[in-house]
C-alpha cells in the first residue's frame, strides 16, 4: 500500500514538473528572444521568470525546438515558481495545502491515508488501513493542526457502506386518475350545479376545492 | 334529508353537503332546508343535463366524491344511515377511493333500481 502511494507521488511530481517545463518554454517565448542568441538567451529568460526550472531549460535542444513547442502550447497560466523535487514535497501539495517543507517525508503519506479513510468508501479502504492514524498521532509536533482532527473523523466513521435511509415521505402518493364515468371508483362527466344567489359551481370547482363533496338529489313533490 | 341532518352538522368544514333539486328551482330546496331548520346543506340545482349525464334516474339518490373528484360511494335509494362510514373515510383521507367490493356491489344495485317502476 505504501509503495503504491510512493509510485503515484512519483508519477505526480512528473507530471507536475512536465506541466513546469512547459508553462516556462511558454513564458520564455513571450519575452522578444534576440535574433541568433541561441539556447543561452532563452536559458537566461527563464531563470528570470522560473528559477527552479533552470536545469529542464538548458537542457532544451535548440531554440528551433522551442518554438516549435510553443505554437501548439495554450495559453495557459505559468505554474508555480518552486517545483516540488521529491515526491514526499508532492503530494501534500496535492492533498493537504497546509503542509510545509519542514515536515519530514513520512508525514505526509500519514496524512494522505487520513484523507483517504475520510473520501473512500469503508469497503474500500479495509479495516486495517485504520491504525495508521495513530502513527501520525504518535509525532504529533510534526503534523498540522487539521491532521489529528481528520484522522480522528476517519476513525469516527462507521465500518460498514450501507447509506443511511433517505426520510420517507409520510403523505399518501396520490391516486391515478380514474376513468370517467357514473359508478363507484369513476369520475363523473363534467357537471355544473347553480345556487339560490346566482353563482355557478362547475364539478372542475369542486375537484380544485380539495374537499369531498356529498350530493344528494331531492325534490320537495 | 332527515337522517341526513341528524350527521351532516358533524362533518362541517370536511365535506360539503349539497342538495340538488331534482327538478326544480334552488330555491324551493332552500325554502324547504330553512323551514325544517337543517343545517349543514347547500341548495342547488342542475345546470343543463347533469341528471342525465350523471345519471341520476330518481329522486334521493346520494352520491359522494372524494377531493379528487372520484365517485367513493353511490346510492340510488334506501336508508341514509349507512353513509356515515363512508363519510368518516372521506374525513380520514379525502383522496379515499372505493374497495373493490363497494365496485362491484354498486353496479348490481343500480341495475335493480333502473328496473324498479318509478
Amino acid at each position: 500500500m505504501a509503495r503504491h502511494r510512493l509510485i503515484i507521488a512519483w508519477l505526480t511530481a512528473g507530471i507536475i514538473a512536465g506541466a513546469a517545463l512547459t508553462g516556462c518554454q511558454q513564458a520564455d517565448t513571450a519575452t522578444p528572444a534576440p535574433t541568433g542568441a541561441g539556447t543561452d538567451a532563452m536559458a537566461t529568460t527563464a531563470a528570470t521568470t522560473a528559477p527552479a526550472a533552470v536545469a529542464t531549460i538548458a537542457t532544451a535542444p535548440t531554440t528551433a525546438a522551442v518554438v516549435a513547442n510553443t505554437i501548439s502550447i495554450p495559453d495557459t497560466p505559468a505554474p508555480p515558481a518552486v517545483l516540488p523535487t521529491t515526491p514526499a514535497a508532492v503530494l501534500p501539495a496535492a492533498t493537504a495545502p497546509a503542509a510545509t517543507a519542514t515536515q519530514p517525508a513520512t508525514a505526509p503519506v500519514v496524512r494522505a491515508t487520513a484523507v483517504l479513510a475520510v473520501t473512500v468508501p469503508a469497503t474500500v479502504v479495509p479495516a486495517t488501513t485504520a491504525p495508521e492514524p495513530p502513527t501520525a498521532a504518535a509525532t504529533p509536533d510534526a503534523l498540522p493542526t487539521a491532521a489529528p482532527a481528520i484522522a480522528a473523523t476517519a476513525l469516527a466513521l462507521p465500518p460498514t457502506a450501507t447509506p443511511a435511509p433517505a426520510p420517507t415521505a409520510t403523505t399518501a402518493p396520490p391516486t391515478p386518475a380514474a376513468p370517467e364515468g357514473t359508478s363507484v371508483g369513476e369520475t363523473p362527466p363534467a357537471f355544473a350545479m347553480l345556487r339560490t344567489d346566482g353563482s355557478a359551481i362547475a364539478s372542475a370547482d369542486l375537484a380544485a376545492a380539495g374537499r369531498p363533496v356529498f350530493m344528494m338529489y331531492f325534490a320537495t313533490w | 334529508m332527515q337522517t341526513l341532518n341528524t350527521f351532516a352538522a358533524d362533518y362541517a368544514g370536511d365535506i360539503d353537503f349539497y342538495i340538488v333539486s331534482f327538478n326544480e328551482d334552488a330555491a324551493v330546496i332552500a325554502d324547504y332546508i330553512a323551514d325544517r331548520n337543517y343545517q349543514g346543506f347547500i341548495a342547488a340545482q342542475p345546470v343543463g343535463t347533469m341528471l342525465a349525464d350523471l345519471k341520476v334516474t330518481r329522486q334521493s339518490t346520494m352520491m359522494a366524491l372524494n377531493a379528487q373528484g372520484r365517485i367513493l360511494h353511490r346510492q340510488t335509494s334506501g336508508d341514509a344511515a349507512q353513509w356515515p362510514a363512508y363519510l368518516d373515510q372521506l374525513t380520514e383521507n379525502p383522496h379515499a377511493a372505493p374497495g373493490p367490493s363497494d365496485a362491484q356491489q354498486q353496479p348490481e344495485q343500480r341495475r335493480q333500481d333502473l328496473q324498479l317502476p318509478s
